[in-house]
């Protein structure tokens, strides 16, 4: 940068060398608000489930979640992602419901039957628009306690595992997660979090 | 094998969350959910767009500037994302890095991103800190104090951005950076926009002050708020921060157009980190708030979004080609927050043992299926259900910086976020009809491009670099 530039610069940008002592202190704006979290009803079924039901917010719409005590941290050290697997083929059906209508029907509340599987805990949830609550409740329970299990469904579930596997193993930020639960966790199944190919198979 | 039920179900817990609509649904004329707009403009152009929310008492403010890679400098491939690092730098009264510990220190979250339109900054701060998030952004929208030594650090951090995200990743630029370099000609729509880095590398001060002077000027910027604050003492504040901020010449803005797409283009990029075969479908979309637009938003959801969309059932239940297919219009966004040409991309993984032919030939089965009649009026109803159940959510997400968004984008776009509130009419208009007319004209094949990524080392480049083919205009 020639001197001629260099002046220039100081004159477009403040210098801040120069104004360190004259800077303008932020406003501390004004005292923090009071706020009251919306209060929880809970109860107890008959069958021992636990329910919780939080009011929240402006948008027409609800979330429900079922969670299932039991994930990839009860897996046995030659299973791992046996809770995925399970997770995944709960989407394939009902006694009641294909795979198909039951995706349908979540679409046509306004959302989709979401499983995610963790080491802790399986997660059977939707959202949809709140006039579609008790449905997509009913949807749920459904899904969560007469799952099909179709074993035609298996073939091509196990083939998409092995690419997913296949993709992470190729991707740097799985290969330290993997190597950080095994320096954490050890020989648990917290610190065991991708599979063999041949354990998938 | 059954699942008994109850040692399982005392295992288990039911949560339930949101807020419970009247038992008998409204009718279908007047949205189910609207939300407030205030707008108006200052003096000097800068656009305000004002949306109290009272649930919590949180605030999200963000601004919003008229400039997005598409008007980078054509030897400047990636300024304008190297430019809103630094904006976070210092500006008069805010030394290096303070701007984010001024946020953090109050409690708040903070980012921006750079997209093909906009650059947008924003946080979320406890309702008391309003003001303090003014002054601040209206410090860094008068000016920026920075050093070469802050741009010499920051081009560093963006190159290894560049490394991080793209260049050592498997698939790295697929296909939200990769596909409009292959879909486009123009090129403000197909040049690589994360930056080439030895552009990266050359950028100057010089670059960055005269970048400011055009573009960070308060009547090429929109200014949303949402969340709990008063419209009356928001404001006074404004004026008080941003009203003596003195406006620039409007930038000129190049041609962005892209010219129709007569013959289908094909692609194939060899990626060294991949061991698993990809493969992308891009179309150039309607007009932005043309009726085939909302159609297209509309054909978007019969065709790849959720489980029940046309593309899953096909392509991954009925002829288990992949595990899951993604896209959607404008990867860095949605459908509302761009203003230019856009591309509805569908992208999947597969193994090589199936053929992209074969693929193609899947799509093809499924597009033919909207162009040779109109689809069922249940088809259409449940698509138009999951737009309006997606876009409520878009206007509470993220404290508020959702609906700041949409405000800021039809500002600056559209010269009206009152749009927030007539967006779902639109849509309602779109009718059998018209979406058929629309995939006829828009997923005709000679619109689209086709991206294959094939794992293995690509060949030794013969002259310079190898790029992908990038537009000439």
């Amino acid at each position: 940068m020639r001197q001629g530039t260099a002046l220039l610069w100081a004159a477009v940008f403040a210098a801040t060398l120069l104004n360190a002592q004259e800077k303008e202190k932020p406003p501390q704006g004004s005292a923090p608000k009071p706020f009251t979290l919306p209060s929880a009803q809970k109860f107890t079924l008959k069958n021992g489930t636990r329910v919780t039901m939080v009011p929240y917010g402006l948008a027409p719409k609800v979330s429900v979640r079922v969670i299932v005590n039991a994930g990839n941290g009860q897996e046995g050290p030659n299973q791992i992602w046996l809770a995925d697997f399970t997770g995944e083929i709960l989407k394939e059906g009902t006694a009641t419901r294909t795979a198909e209508q039951i995706a349908q029907e979540a679409a046509a509340m306004g959302g989709g039957v979401n499983i995610t599987v963790g080491p802790d805990g399986t997660t059977i949830g939707g959202d949809a628009l709140s006039e579609f609550a008790p449905s997509l409740v009913g949807l749920l329970a459904d899904v969560v306690q007469h799952p099909l299990i179709p074993a035609s469904e298996l073939p091509r579930i196990r083939t998409n595992f092995l690419r997913t596997l296949a993709i992470q193993r190729s991707r740097p930020s799985a290969l330290a997660a993997e190597a950080f639960a095994k320096a954490i966790y050890g020989d648990h199944s917290y610190g065991r979090i991708y599979p063999t190919e041949a354990m998938l198979k | 094998m059954k699942l008994h039920t109850p040692a399982w179900a005392g295992a288990m817990a039911l949560a339930l969350m949101g807020s419970l609509a009247a038992a008998d649904a409204p009718k279908k004329t007047v949205p189910a959910f609207t939300v407030p707009v205030t707008y108006y403009k200052l003096p000097n152009g800068l656009k305000i767009a004002l949306s109290p929310d009272h649930t919590a008492p949180t605030v999200a403010v963000a601004v919003y500037y008229k400039i997005g890679f598409r008007v980078e400098p054509r030897d400047r491939t990636g300024f304008a994302h190297l430019f809103e690092h630094m904006m976070f730098q210092g500006s008069k009264n805010l030394g290096k890095m303070e701007f984010i510990r001024l946020v953090e220190q109050n409690g708040g979250i903070l980012n921006g991103s750079t997209r093909f339109d906009f650059t947008n900054y924003y946080e979320m701060l406890p309702a008391h800190k309003l003001e303090t998030a003014l002054w601040a952004e209206a410090d860094r929208m008068k000016g920026l104090a920075i050093t070469q030594e802050n741009l010499t650090n920051q081009k560093a951090v963006v190159s290894n951005e560049v490394k991080v995200n793209v260049i050592n990743q498997p698939y790295g630029g697929f296909p939200w950076l990769d596909v409009p370099q292959y879909a486009n000609t123009n090129w403000h729509n197909a040049h690589n926009f994360y930056g080439e880095l030895k552009e990266i590398e050359a950028a100057t001060l010089e670059d960055v002050s005269k970048f400011f002077k055009t573009y960070y000027a308060p009547n090429n910027a929109a200014l949303a708020i949402v969340g709990d604050f008063e419209v009356a003492q928001a404001k006074t504040i404004i004026e008080k921060y941003f009203g003596p901020i003195s406006s620039a010449q409007p930038a000129k803005l190049p041609d962005l157009s892209e010219p129709r797409q007569e013959k289908e283009k094909r692609f194939n990029k060899k990626d060294a980190l991949a061991n698993r075969p990809a493969l992308a479908i891009a179309y150039h979309v309607p007009e932005r708030n043309s009726p085939e637009y909302y159609a297209m938003g509309l054909i978007d959801e019969i065709l790849l979004q959720g489980n029940d969309s046309l593309l899953y059932q096909e392509l991954v239940k009925k002829r288990a080609l992949t595990g899951r297919v993604s896209g959607g219009i404008n990867l860095l966004g949605d459908m509302f927050n761009y203003s230019g040409p856009m591309l509805w991309t569908a992208s999947l993984f597969h193994d090589s043992t199936t053929k992209p032919d074969d693929i193609v030939d899947a799509f093809e089965s499924v597009i033919r299926r909207l162009q040779e009649k109109p689809v069922e009026g249940s088809t259409l109803d449940r698509a138009l259900v999951k737009m309006r159940s997606r876009f409520y959510d878009s206007l509470v997400s993220q404290a508020g910086v959702g609906r700041a968004d949409l405000l800021a984008s039809f500002a600056l776009f559209d010269d009206d976020p009152g749009r927030v509130n007539k967006l779902e009419a639109e849509f309602r208009k779109v009718t059998p009809a018209l979406i058929q007319k629309t995939a006829k004209e828009y997923l005709r094949a000679g619109n689209r491009t086709i991206l294959t990524i094939e794992p293995g080392a690509a060949p030794a480049p013969k002259a310079a670099e190898s790029k992908p083919a990038p537009g000439t205009k």
